[in-house]
């Protein structure tokens, strides 16, 4: 997450504050704004988090509010409240994220607060906001446990800091998190954070061309499914069309999960034709994406319901078989029948010519090979040698392989 | 007439099948053959095949490559096809 600026400012006690920060084009501005009466917050700017009261005596709330910005420049943020009274704004200009949005809150009354859990790796802001304070310098600052992230507040020297963001970037820890003012005695806390993310396009969609189905010169059915996941506010549409060119878009039609392919008749001759399949997908909530995976056709010849395949266990079947095959059915077993009445048991012998030769299928194999042989000259008797004569020999030889289509 | 990689066979008839494919017997089926045994000068021996399933033949099932095609603000990955991240 890059901060591109952030500034903060309070008013001890005013009906209007007004902030101003630094942002370049594309930044996401977050304003985090504390006061005590009726608010008016500025034009242009989204709310995304308001806390209600969270202080009765003092008629404290919290708002997070964000502006994106189009080109460079100055961001400001005017707040105005009915009653005058002591108001805060931490202005914040995050830059390399299209979208924020709310992300979880607490509220409960003590010298700590507890932080929701995150999921891991989401960057956020935290917002935090007291309605009371140590009233005498030094005044303190905010802090977290773990420590673990970047504090942006007022100048604890000269002002009492009572509004506080807390950035982490995506690396702070998901779990276990404590927020801690500066109050001496509990009093009601007010935090929030929003989540940074790249938003997902509204829509989007992909074609997809089939030339399988030149095998089908005398259509007769046909089915196309697939597995999809729509989250609220998202939608998937699924058209297609046989075509022998490309199609416009007004060409396709849509599709039913698990029906029939549109647009075909039984007896077409789809030879010389493509299959076009588009998938639309869209989303009016840039946090889910719609999803589909496993898209299968099946497309049926008049043909076809004249023979059945076998399909073999895949550790049984014949790739490496050498010769004939011979398929054999037992009509005492099976119940196989056709227009002509039962199937009678037959057995067919043929060749497979189809089958696909396949290298080694792990890595090329090259292999070294060297061979050495230790010899001893043992000490022979017949001649008056020494007895420290002897004498040790060592014979290495290197083999070469070679591929036994080159002997 | 086999397929690709030795494991499907296709048988065609002369007239259409009118029996229920998927509810046939496995077992009235045999396939046999022979194959070298995989030894330095291996001699040939019966191969060990057997059938896992019959069906109807289609002269298309194809499962779509949905990483294959032409995608506009769309991402297929882990299997799964979904909208793009926008980009800054």
């Amino acid at each position: 997450m890059t901060i591109t600026d952030s500034t903060c400012y309070q008013a001890s006690s005013g009906t209007s504050l007004t902030g101003t920060v630094t942002a370049a084009a594309g930044d996401i501005v977050l304003a985090t704004v504390s006061t005590r009466s009726a608010t008016t917050l500025p034009s242009g700017w989204t709310q995304l988090y308001y806390s209600d009261i969270f202080d009765s005596s003092t008629g404290q709330r919290m708002y997070m509010i964000y502006k994106q910005v189009d080109s460079a420049g100055s961001v400001s943020c005017q707040v105005t409240q009915t009653s005058s009274g002591r108001m805060y704004i931490n202005l914040i200009a995050v830059a390399g994220y299209t979208s924020v949005a709310y992300y979880a809150a607490n509220i409960a009354t003590g010298t700590s607060i507890s932080a929701p859990d995150k999921t891991a790796g989401d960057a956020v802001i935290w917002g935090c906001s007291c309605a009371y304070w140590i009233t005498s310098a030094p005044y303190g600052d905010w802090a977290t446990s773990p420590a673990d992230l970047t504090l942006v507040s007022l100048d604890d020297a000269s002002y009492q800091p009572r509004n506080g963001n807390f950035i982490d970037d995506g690396s702070g820890a998901a779990t276990d998190r404590t927020f801690i003012p500066s109050l001496g005695t509990a009093y009601p806390i007010c935090i929030a954070a929003v989540r940074f993310y790249m938003g997902y396009e509204a829509s989007g969609h992909a074609i997809y061309a089939s030339t399988d189905v030149q095998a089908v010169t005398d259509y007769a059915s046909s089915v196309i499914a697939w597995t999809s996941s729509m989250p609220e506010n998202t939608t998937i549409s699924v058209s297609a069309v046989c075509a022998a060119s490309t199609p416009d878009d007004e060409d396709y039609q849509d599709c039913t999960n698990g029906l029939e392919i549109p647009g075909l008749t039984v007896g077409d001759d789809l030879s010389g034709q493509t299959l076009y399949i588009k998938i639309d997908l869209t989303t009016t909530d840039d946090t889910v994406t719609p999803s589909l995976s496993a898209l299968g056709i099946v497309v049926k010849d008049a043909t076809d319901e004249t023979a059945i395949v076998l399909t073999m266990q895949t550790l049984k079947r014949f790739r490496n078989v050498e010769g004939d095959l011979t398929v054999t059915y037992d009509a005492t077993v099976g119940n196989l029948a056709g227009e002509g009445g039962p199937v009678l048991s037959f057995s067919k012998t043929f060749s497979p010519v189809d089958l696909i030769q396949k290298p080694n299928p792990h890595d090329p194999e090259n292999i070294d090979m060297s061979v050495s042989a230790v010899g001893t000259l043992t000490r022979i008797y017949y001649t008056n040698a020494k007895e420290e004569e002897a004498i040790e020999i060592t014979i290495s030889a290197t083999g070469t392989l070679t591929h036994i289509d080159d002997i | 007439m086999s397929k690709a990689d030795g494991q499907g066979i296709k048988i065609k008839f002369t007239q259409a099948i009118t029996s229920d494919v998927s509810t046939l017997d496995i077992a009235a089926f045999a396939v046999t053959g022979q194959e070298y045994d995989m030894q330095p000068g291996g001699e040939l021996i019966a191969g060990d095949y057997a059938v896992d399933s019959i069906a109807g033949f289609d002269s298309v099932n194809e499962n779509i490559d949905l990483s294959g095609g032409t995608l506009s603000d769309l991402i297929f990955s882990g299997g799964v096809l979904t909208l793009a991240r926008r980009e800054l």
